[in-house]
């Protein structure tokens, strides 16, 4: 299956989803006006993926800040990770930087509400 | 409701910002401490701004006179006692015809009269003889000796046909706050042979003295005025990141800041139904370690009832409420969900603040009105 990589541009973040390399990263800005158009294709990607998917799949989310239009593709992202536990073991990684409280309090809200396993991972 | 962030003066402030401002028009005032790092980051912010076709055939002159004019400050403010000084100020305006950049920074007495007489001789020549000075300058003079010989001066006069718009104001016994103002005239883009006078109203210094000191008086540190599209928000998002250094609060700010920019992009109103811009204006007020963010939009008048509604909701709400109505907004994929509405935005805003969202409104006429929202951005909720 063909990877799906997305440079970061001034409002969106950068993307890598390999599943070859069992690598699936979202990581930096995402601040786009439109958050749907933006978040279509991983989910297309991703609802593909759902087919035949590896044995583990450790979802990386390093964002240094996200709109609110963003937060609600979010969410629906690590919905669909949930639903797809049941055939890999998915795990999500939520980075923060140390000083962000929010980022790091969104992320234990998340983890309440996706009922898989996530890691709330501090970097400086 | 804060009475510090809606007093009549601060009211009065922002509706004489909101005078007579038109499409395409961008004013990002800084009050601070201006190092190097500061003048690199406004450039930036300034160059974005030069990708707009129209100024093309501009753009280099407009890049030399904010360069020299932001240069000017770092390089000729003096320090109090090895400090440098934090309240001094830089104006950037692009209105429809006119780039103008205005400084104000603090000099020693002593230099006041050399300066004085040198604007006063570059104001009485005509553009051939600044052409024939400014070459005399780089011919007879070394390298260092060229700024005390004011060539940047010189050439600002020069490049953009504008006369030096100057002025003083004493401030404490040694020290006296010095005023410039520059304007580039986009509609001619060959300087006359006469110097002319800026149209701007910053070329009046009891007005820019006026201003500074409100500025001063209302704690503002930054002010940003113009039309919110996505471009102008990353461009001050942008800016902001760079000259803040990341702190918990000042990563709040942001976040805050970018909610609260998108929305004046996405429900900001405008007057007379020109609907292609969106005009707004933000302020942040800061003292000691908190931030007060305050931006302004107009509104139509009948959708006042409804958006106060939804104020004084999100307000009246303790933190466990708030953060139930945070995850049913979050989870409600049964609303029309467009990319413009989420229902989150004051939700956001006012779970990272932690403190009440002020907000008012001031009638413009039967149509319209000014909305005004700040929030609070404290180190400890």
């Amino acid at each position: 299956m063909k990877a799906l990589e997305i440079q970061a541009t001034a409002d969106t973040p950068k993307v890598i989803l390999d599943k070859d390399k069992n690598y699936f990263e979202i990581s930096g800005l995402s601040l786009p006006e439109d958050a749907i158009e933006f978040y279509k294709p991983i989910m297309a990607w991703l609802e593909d993926y759902a087919d035949d998917p590896n044995s583990d799949t450790v979802f990386n989310l390093k964002l240094e800040y996200f709109n609110t239009a963003s937060s609600k593709q979010i969410i629906q992202l690590l919905l669909f990770l949930e639903k797809l536990n049941s055939k890999t073991n998915v795990k999500i990684r939520w980075h923060y930087k140390d000083i962000d409280e929010d980022m790091h309090d969104l992320g234990e809200e998340y983890s309440e509400i996706i009922k898989v396993n996530f890691d709330l991972v501090e970097y400086t | 409701m804060n009475n510090k962030a809606f007093s009549e003066s601060y009211k009065n402030f922002v509706v004489n910002l909101f005078n007579g401002i038109e499409k395409g028009d961008l004013e990002y005032i800084y009050k601070g401490e201006v190092t190097s790092t500061v003048v690199t980051n406004i450039l930036d912010l300034a160059k974005l701004n030069l990708n707009d076709i129209d100024l093309k055939p501009l753009s280099s002159r407009i890049y030399f006179i904010l360069g020299e004019g932001l240069q000017n400050i770092s390089r000729h403010q003096d320090k109090i006692d090895g400090t440098t000084p934090s309240d001094s100020i830089i104006l950037i305006s692009k209105q429809k015809d006119t780039y103008n950049i205005t400084t104000g920074n603090l000099i020693r007495v002593d230099k006041k009269e050399e300066l004085e007489e040198k604007m006063q001789k570059i104001n009485s020549m005509n553009i051939d003889e600044l052409r024939y000075f400014a070459r005399y300058i780089r011919k007879n003079y070394t390298l260092s000796e060229k700024g005390g010989a004011n060539l940047g001066l010189v050439e600002m006069a020069k490049r953009s046909g504008s006369k030096l718009i100057y002025g003083f104001k004493d401030y404490l016994p040694n020290y006296s706050f010095f005023y410039f103002t520059i304007e580039l005239d986009l509609k001619n883009t060959k300087p006359t042979d006469i110097l002319i006078i800026p149209k701007n109203e910053y070329r009046n210094i009891n007005f820019l003295k006026r201003f500074h000191q409100t500025l001063a008086d209302q704690n503002i540190y930054l002010v940003f005025k113009g039309d919110f599209h996505q471009n102008n928000i990353l461009a001050l998002f942008d800016i902001l990141r760079k000259q803040m250094a990341e702190t918990v609060v000042s990563i709040k700010l942001k976040n805050v800041l970018i909610e609260v920019l998108q929305n004046i992009e996405k429900h900001g109103d405008n007057l007379h139904e020109i609907t292609d811009w969106k005009p707004g204006i933000v302020t942040i007020h800061q003292s000691e370690d908190d931030f007060f963010l305050t931006a302004s939009n107009y509104i139509i008048n009948s959708r006042i009832p409804q958006l106060k509604n939804k104020i004084d909701q999100i307000n009246s709400l303790s933190r466990d409420k708030l953060n139930e109505l945070y995850r049913e907004s979050l989870l409600d994929f049964n609303q029309e969900i467009t990319a413009k509405k989420t229902g989150l935005g004051y939700i956001d805003i006012r779970r990272r603040s932690g403190t009440p969202l002020s907000f008012d409104f001031i009638k413009v006429d039967d149509n319209y009105s000014l909305f005004f929202i700040q929030i609070i951005i404290k180190d400890k909720n």
